[in-house]
């Protein structure tokens, strides 16, 4: 139980900790973190990181591995002992197309 | 008609579900997700054929094509870590491996690949997990990099240490 504790409390500094990261395009404006298992059984960082809208149809690719090796590095610092797995989330949450639309009867 | 799996043909069905050029608006979860994996398979197709390009250069087609089917996904994962990480490598292949962290090319494409297969088993397996078009096209235009920088790096003596180890690391069943 401490030691999940203690994972998540490390989860949440690298949150905080990344808020205000600036790349090229990609600035971190919020960040969450979820500390639970995958489907192979084994414990994660689930992290969901905010940016702001990109200019074009997405950010510049190298920006976003950039913010990815930070996350990575930020992690050993923030002491996470376990894999993060990161997600990254534009301000404008456009509606998205639904998945239970029939195009075609068959 | 047999048709061969070719990396650009991957690249531009991941580009199609994600939606790119079509305006604003998110696809569907299913589109993004398959649009990860088809980046993710681009890439580790690539790697293949690049390995079996490298260590068998005399083979016709149809020999390559049969042995990309030994490049197992979980090999090439091994040694892009060891590329990529920034962590010591095993001693075991230290003398090899840091070297081609130097080499701007396969660093990237390892970096890359590390992250399209993680990416990819969160959208083939993981229910939670949710990915906007924002991010997917990212993930597919460092996939495509990757793809450039393998690329330029094939028929060089760092990528042939790549490809061995990849081979070594690749169990024949």
């Amino acid at each position: 139980m401490t030691v999940a504790l203690d994972r998540q409390r490390a989860a949440d500094r690298l949150a905080r900790d990344l808020v205000g990261f600036h790349t090229g395009e990609v600035r971190v404006e919020g960040a969450s973190a979820e500390v639970t298992t995958n489907h192979f059984g084994d414990w994660v960082v689930f992290l969901t990181v905010h940016l702001p809208d990109p200019k074009g149809e997405t950010w510049p690719y190298r920006d976003v591995l950039a913010l990815r090796l930070e996350i990575q590095r930020r992690a050993e610092s923030c002491g996470v002992d376990v894999p993060v797995s990161d997600r990254m989330k534009p301000r404008t949450n456009h509606p998205m197309e639904d998945d239970d639309l029939v195009l075609f009867d068959t | 008609m047999q048709r061969p799996i070719k990396p650009q043909w991957l690249l531009r069905q991941a580009d199609e579900l994600a939606g790119r050029h079509r305006g604003p608006g998110q696809p569907r979860s299913a589109d993004l997700r398959r649009a990860v994996s088809a980046a993710y398979y681009a890439l580790f197709h690539e790697v293949a054929l690049g390995v079996v390009s490298a260590l068998a250069p005399g083979a016709d087609q149809l020999d390559r094509w049969r042995l990309t089917r030994h490049v197992q996904h979980n090999a090439v994962r091994s040694v892009c870590d060891w590329v990529a990480s920034t962590k010591a490598p095993p001693s075991r292949v230290r003398d090899a491996m840091v070297p081609l962290r130097q080499t701007h090319g396969l660093h990237q494409a390892a970096v890359t690949f590390r992250i399209l297969q993680d990416s990819r088993y969160c959208g083939d397996y993981d229910h939670t997990a949710e990915f906007a078009k924002e991010e997917v096209l990212a993930l597919i235009d460092a996939g495509r990099d990757a793809i450039t920088n393998l690329g330029e790096v094939a028929g060089t003596p760092d990528h042939l240490v790549f490809a061995t180890h990849v081979l070594l690391k690749s169990t024949l069943r």
